[in-house]
């Protein structure tokens, strides 16, 4: 009997031990991942005309180099509310419009018969391996040269309102798992598959909409690549990110005025991943990749 | 007669539906379609067109001149150290992978505040490229910065580290890559570790498998699609790197050591040579389809889709 007991003892010690190492490395893990913010919110606190700066609270609080950033901020040539109405009023129609066109082209897909929908479907997923940067200057070239949009915003916001095949394949995998029942009855009673789309499917995936949509404002708002090659001309046309860079010059690293414009930058995204925080991973999880 | 009828009729409103599902069909995917086709399909095809010019600012008046582009693009140190230090830098991507399985696997075994532990993991992910790469210069930072300070403190250094130097830039990006990439991977690998038959690994247990067996027999084989699926999209996002290089190394003007090949096509696009800039483009474009086929091709070694 004794043995028996000093076994499973040894067992359970074993287990309680692992748990100590598995959860000491998941906390020294979550504190190496949100150290870098606190480092950035305490050096944010320091005097932005000074060379010194520390991280660690000090007791008092220099608010400096958020008032520099927010109210000398026409060394920029900008405002920051400006920058940041900009960069909302861009990426906007991207992302609800686009968001609506791809999860239509998804339902499109995968639950209507059509000739020939097959081979465009394999095409669009085929288009997703294509590096975008082979597009990157004839795009650039043609919304100059065609279309005449150069120094206007109008190439960041026009072609993501189409929606995009990543997007679209995300949908089409999540609405492939709801239940056909619900659709089909709904035909017969003569609705029709706009009605359908409209009223039964959108509603159902509301968590995995939720999460394509922070996934392209994400990808929207911090887009940098775009704003620089297309608004950074037209001071007046700049976004968030085009201002935090200009927080550094060269050979001028103002940390804690560069670190105050990061935080402020940050706010906006990390706002919304939190209030949708449940829908996101709950999202991610059923559209995951197979 | 009455089934004729019948028969007829259902048939007659079957083409009906059918003619009706195909117009609804293309109106679903009419706009994605048409934005594909404008604003992939044709520059794609215009890029050919535009490496083969010496396109200036733009291509009016532009004349062909066969490869030289291409030629020339291969001459270009900046270019050529650009891709050198990308492909460097790709080493970072299987070692994230690596630390996202381990970490993944304790969550999933210790699922009480894996929510929270999750949450925080993917943080970095939804911050920009910019504020990020600020965030590590200024803790990179000699004199004030807290690694340099750290480093200092554990006396295993007397003097500063400059990390954002031809030596250490590259190690540099690469933690911070594996520092801001980890979330993404962490989340998707949960997913398709969730979705593992739990019964697989008691009848492992049953069978006397251990820890490691376990894990090399069952965990790897089911986590291998998302794995691949990560080191694909890892590896082609790190060649087109720019943002953060260049927000990195800014301060020091255009350094050949923190060059990369997106970086140095934007700076020939903003100098008016788009001709250049395009083939570049193109080039790297090319690298990245070749080295994504050599993982399709070797991924049948490793890669399990049973499951």
């Amino acid at each position: 009997m004794t043995p028996k007991i000093d076994k499973r003892t040894k067992r359970k010690i074993a287990s309680i031990s692992g748990k100590i190492v598995a959860y000491a490395i998941l906390v020294l893990m979550a504190i190496i991942f949100i150290f870098p913010f606190v480092y950035a919110l305490g050096v944010s606190f320091n005097n932005p005309s000074s060379a010194s700066f520390t991280w660690l609270p000090t007791g008092t609080i220099d608010i400096g180099s958020y008032y520099k950033f927010f109210v000398e901020a026409d060394a920029n040539g900008i405002p920051v509310w400006r920058a940041f109405l900009n960069t909302i009023l861009y990426v906007t129609p991207p992302i609800i419009v686009g968001v609506l066109c791809s999860a239509m082209a998804a339902y499109g897909f995968a639950r209507v018969d059509f000739k020939g929908k097959q081979i465009v479907f394999y095409i669009m997923l085929a288009t997703m391996v294509i590096p975008g940067i082979i597009t990157m200057v004839p795009s650039f070239l043609l919304f100059q040269d065609v279309y005449h949009w150069d120094n206007t915003p109008w190439p960041l916001i026009v072609p993501g309102m189409f929606g995009s095949a990543m997007t679209m394949f995300f949908l089409y995998q999540y609405f492939r798992t709801l239940p056909k029942e619900l659709e089909e009855a709904a035909e017969i009673d003569g609705m029709s598959k706009f009605g359908v789309f409209f009223k039964i499917i959108l509603p159902l995936s509301t968590p995995a909409i939720i999460t394509q949509i922070i996934l392209s404002f994400n990808g929207c708002y911090n887009d940098y690549m775009g704003p620089l090659l297309y608004v950074n001309g037209e001071p007046s046309m700049r976004t968030m990110q085009l201002l935090i860079v200009s927080t550094q010059a060269s050979n001028n690293s103002p940390y804690p005025l560069m670190m105050a414009a990061s935080i402020v930058g940050l706010i906006p995204t990390l706002i919304l991943y939190l209030a949708c925080q449940k829908y996101f991973t709950e999202g991610i999880a059923m559209t995951g990749m197979k | 007669m009455v089934r004729a009828v019948k028969y007829k009729k259902s048939g007659g409103s079957a083409s009906k539906k059918k003619i009706k599902d195909a117009i609804a069909g293309w109106i679903f995917i009419a706009p994605l379609l048409i934005g594909m086709l404008l604003f992939l399909a044709f520059p794609l095809g215009y890029a050919f067109v535009i490496s083969f010019t010496d396109a200036k600012s733009t291509m009016d008046g532009a004349s062909f001149v066969g490869f030289d582009n291409y030629v020339t693009a291969f001459k270009e140190p900046l270019f050529m150290q650009g891709l050198i230090n990308v492909l460097i830098t790709c080493i970072a991507v299987p070692i994230a992978i690596f630390i996202a399985v381990i970490l993944t696997n304790l969550l999933v075994a210790n699922p009480r505040g894996s929510t929270i532990f999750k949450a925080i993991f993917y943080i970095p992910t939804i911050c920009g490229a910019i504020a990020i790469s600020f965030i590590w210069q200024s803790m990179y930072a000699q004199g004030y910065g807290v690694i340099n300070q750290m480093l200092k403190a554990l006396g295993w250094i007397t003097t500063d580290i400059n990390f954002i130097s031809d030596k250490n830039f590259l190690v540099s990006m690469m933690v911070m890559g594996v520092w801001a990439g980890l979330g993404t991977s962490i989340l998707l690998l949960y997913a398709s570790l969730k979705s593992v038959n739990r019964q697989l690994y008691e009848a492992a247990s049953v069978d006397g498998a251990n820890f490691v067996q376990k894990f090399r027999y069952i965990t790897l084989p089911a986590l291998s699609p998302t794995i691949f699926y990560i080191l694909v999209t890892g590896i082609s996002g790190t060649l087109q790197e720019f943002s953060r290089f260049q927000a990195m190394a800014g301060a020091h003007g255009t350094p050949a050591w923190a060059m990369s090949p997106v970086w140095f096509i934007y700076i020939r696009t903003a100098n008016n040579f788009r001709g250049q800039a395009t083939a570049c483009g193109i080039i790297l474009g090319a690298c990245i389809l070749i080295i994504s086929a050599f993982q399709f091709v070797g991924s049948r070694l490793w890669v399990n889709y049973d499951s």
